[in-house]
């Protein structure tokens, strides 16, 4: 068995002491004199000690002694010995450096208990006293106290259910002289006796704060059968995510901006994005975790639809607080899809191009050349005029001779039907390096993780 | 002739002549006794005194007492002047008794025997109980401290009487037995105690002769250590009750959601001195944390807040206030229409403390004056001495 002691009784009697402690009396001159209270069984090495290791040390009085003189289980009380009670704490987050706590929230713990073994503490309170009116005004102030009985506790811990107690005042031994008195004058010694329900427990577990990993719940249907989605689901039933703030989020050119509660974007033109909400100070949000950001190390993860997520490092622009500049973790960016032609095999555009004002001059084009179509080539306004291949969001490479269509959007019939899931399509253009991608229930080419994050898809690691 | 007896009606010149042998015997045989002579109790005074414990002088002070009830006399004088005398006794060897109030007695009851002549003319009366003898031969020059003087040693007389080994052939008593035990750091030897101990620092006798500065740092250790056990702090008084200060309340809705700021609150600016206008959770609407003694007053989580008699006039949703004008002190949460009790302060120092706030501790520690018709009177009083009658004739 291992050893544990945590002076769960020594600390009763210490808080017994204390009980005892504080009284005095008041001689004639009205001066007060604190008597002292100490533990009696005192050891012959300390008593002597005490008295400077000389026979001529005068002792005082009066003076209070306390001393344990008995120790009883206490069978009325007890209860079932092997039931465990479960606390559920949060701390408060703690500066190591000030010594403080904060406002912000700390770990949790999970703490067990054990049903605690019940035992009644006798005390005895020895009063020793050199006159009778001495005696008495220690005795008026003491005996106030037990009506009927006088709380302490052994420690200030909320989770101890053990350290509650109370004294009671068994009984009164008014003096322990023989009356009258004989050739000799005994000591006058008032006794108390009182008797304290105690607990002593054995240790708790300390565990991290538990949460709910696994419900149980009736899997049969009507017919007894398993129904359906309950056991043969891939995906949760729900999921919950709580934002702080309920702060959306605006990614565009490698930083992000706190979009507020209800606030709404618009992208009017590509590229620019219009918010109907002022900018807001990313100190609102990180001035609840005092200390826990840290530049160039937290990161945002930003939710795919996949249930990826892409990872960036993030540092507060110094001269824009409503800014966090990204660096993002190009191992969490989607890889490029590869598109193959005739000529050449890559993930990317050299440019995306509007077919109807651009006119890419084929005769000093380098062949494996790609593009990207933002519109419809219009014959009438198509700017080379001999050259009509593809369609809006189509990819089309020169092979040296001619155009050929790398990514045909439209003949594409699984991508057209949007009730089949497909795997989206990734390219980067070379020119801009922004990635773009392609699904087929959007049918358009849009930006692959730049642009508006709401609340719960998106998340902040300290 | 007349016959021959060696009693006489009268003390003879027989009986001096013993006697003379008798003192020239203690001066050589005996030892030194300094006696600090007992002279009477304390005088009450006019106004303190009462029919059992009465004012009043007697020719012979020594001879009063002091409470004629319980026939004790606990505050007793003694004479500056310090006489001293000769005495003889058996030196005998010394057993110490730990008692059951947890400290030595010594079983050191000693008779000391004296010329009763010269003792008498010497002190201006008889030895008699109460008085304090100082044997400076058992002084002890090697106690385990740093005092500058040897640690004298004291007793107290109980009783004198006249040995029956000092009666001499013609009949008359030459001697004292005065039977005496080590005195005590008592209220009765307070007197002999407060004088100079003589080392030159001010101290007085009590000072490096008495155990009562030890006990009290014992028991001084021993109250710290009671304070650490519940505060954590062994200068912080112990309080009642449960801390529940370090644990974080998760504030939330009827519905258990987590509270946030609402982000079109007009009404908190950055000027706000109760809430930071920059915090998003709300302020905790209720302790999760509930128990038996656990309210102190404190706003939960450590959030700002500010106290008094009355309300703010102005006030933001969230925001605590304490009441102290109630008892115990009360913990407000402002929701917008009105202030909801969150806690009261029911933490407090406990009955035997200085500064006790429960219920009996205000009856007992209670410094109050209050002006009652133009007269200040002391809030606490003896419920005997409470509104008596005044004499009015």
């Amino acid at each position: 068995m291992q050893h544990f002691y945590d002076g769960q009784i020594r600390r009763f009697v210490t808080q017994f002491v204390r009980v005892m402690s504080n009284f005095s009396y008041k001689d004639s001159a009205g001066t007060l004199r604190k008597i002292p209270t100490s533990y009696g069984n005192l050891t012959r090495q300390v008593a002597h000690i005490i008295r400077d290791n000389s026979e001529n040390k005068v002792i005082s009085a009066p003076r209070i002694s306390c001393y344990i003189t008995g120790l009883d289980y206490a069978r009325d009380r007890v209860q079932n010995p092997t039931h465990v009670s479960k606390v559920h704490l949060r701390e408060r987050d703690f500066d190591e450096a000030t010594g403080e706590y904060l406002d912000s929230q700390g770990p949790g713990y999970t703490v067990e208990r054990i049903m605690p073994v019940p035992f009644n503490l006798q005390m005895k309170c020895d009063v020793w006293s050199t006159n009778t009116d001495q005696k008495l005004q220690i005795m008026e102030q003491m005996l106030v106290l037990f009506n009927p009985s006088l709380e302490i506790q052994s420690t200030a811990n909320y989770i101890d259910w053990t350290s509650l107690s109370l004294i009671e005042l068994a009984s009164v031994n008014f003096s322990t002289r023989t009356i009258p008195q004989g050739v000799d004058t005994e000591i006058d010694i008032g006794e108390l006796t009182f008797t304290m329900p105690i607990w002593i427990t054995p240790p708790a577990k300390v565990k991290q704060l538990g949460v709910i990993e696994k419900i149980v719940m009736s899997v049969f249907d009507e017919s007894g059968s398993i129904s359906d989605g309950i056991i043969d689901s891939v995906n949760p039933m729900a999921t919950v995510n709580v934002t702080p703030g309920n702060f959306g989020l605006l990614v565009l050119n490698n930083t992000a901006r706190l979009l507020s509660p209800g606030e709404g974007v618009s992208e009017p033109t590509a590229g620019n994005f219009d918010r109907t909400g002022e900018p807001v100070s990313w100190f609102k949000l990180l001035d609840q975790y005092p200390g826990k950001f840290r530049a160039g190390l937290s990161t945002i993860r930003l939710s795919k639809a996949d249930g990826s997520e892409i990872v960036a490092t993030a540092s507060v622009n110094p001269t824009d607080d409503t800014q966090i500049v990204l660096s993002f973790d190009s191992d969490t960016v989607p890889q490029n899809t590869i598109l193959s032609d005739s000529t050449t095999s890559r993930g990317t555009v050299d440019a995306i191009i509007d077919p109807t004002t651009f006119n890419p001059e084929t005769a000093t084009l380098t062949a494996g050349t790609r593009y990207l179509l933002l519109t419809d080539p219009n014959p009438n306004t198509f700017a080379w005029q001999d050259e009509l291949v593809g369609a809006a969001n189509d990819i089309i490479t020169w092979n040296g001779t001619a155009w050929e269509i790398t990514f045909d959007s439209s003949a594409n019939e699984e991508r057209a039907d949007s009730s089949v899931a497909q795997d989206p399509v990734y390219i980067t253009n070379t020119y801009t390096g922004i990635q773009y991608r392609f699904t087929n229930d959007q049918g358009a080419w849009l930006k692959s993780y730049e642009g508006e994050y709401v609340k719960g898809q998106w998340r902040l690691v300290l | 002739m007349p016959r021959l007896s060696l009693y006489r009606p009268e003390k003879s010149a027989d009986y001096r002549f013993i006697d003379k042998n008798i003192y020239e015997s203690f001066q050589v045989g005996g030892t030194d006794i300094f006696v600090h002579k007992y002279e009477g109790p304390v005088d009450p005074g006019v106004d303190a005194s009462t029919p059992s414990q009465p004012y009043g002088t007697n020719d012979i002070p020594e001879t009063k007492i002091q409470d004629l009830l319980f026939l004790e006399n606990r505050d007793r004088k003694y004479s500056d002047d310090v006489y001293t005398i000769r005495g003889i006794y058996n030196v005998q060897d010394l057993d110490f008794d730990l008692s059951q109030f947890g400290m030595f007695l010594q079983n050191d009851t000693i008779f000391i025997t004296f010329h009763m002549n010269s003792s008498v003319e010497n002190l201006g009366r008889k030895l008699m109980s109460g008085d304090v003898l100082e044997l400076p031969h058992l002084k002890d020059d090697y106690a385990l401290n740093d005092y500058q003087v040897s640690l004298k040693r004291f007793y107290v007389i109980e009783d004198v009487s006249r040995p029956s080994e000092g009666f001499s052939q013609t009949w008359y008593p030459h001697l004292l037995r005065a039977k005496c035990k080590p005195i005590l750091d008592s209220q009765e030897f307070k007197e002999i105690f407060d004088k100079d101990s003589g080392e030159g620092t001010g101290s007085t006798i009590r000072d490096v002769l008495s155990t009562y500065e030890k006990e009290m740092q014992i028991n001084e250790a021993v109250l710290n250590q009671a304070n650490e056990d519940i505060t954590g702090d062994p200068n912080q008084p112990v309080i009642s009750g449960y801390d529940t200060k370090q644990y974080f309340v998760v504030p939330t809705d009827a519905d258990g959601n987590v509270l946030t700021q609402d982000g079109s609150a007009t009404d908190v600016t950055v000027d706000s001195a109760k809430i930071d206008a920059s915090a998003v959770i709300k302020t905790p609407n209720a302790n999760f944390y509930v128990g038996y003694l656990t309210g102190d007053g404190a706003p939960l989580n450590g959030a700002p807040y500010s106290f008094g008699s009355q309300f703010p006039q102005a006030a933001s949703e969230g925001e605590y206030f304490l009441r102290t004008d109630y008892f115990p002190n009360r913990l407000f949460r402002y929701n917008r229409s009105r202030w909801v009790k969150i806690e009261d302060g029911v933490r407090v120092e406990p009955m035997t403390s200085d500064n006790a706030r429960s219920q009996l501790g205000t009856f007992v520690n209670n410094t109050n004056k209050n002006t009652i018709n133009g007269k200040e009177v002391e809030e606490r009083q003896a419920l005997s001495q409470a509104l008596k009658p005044k004499a009015d004739n």
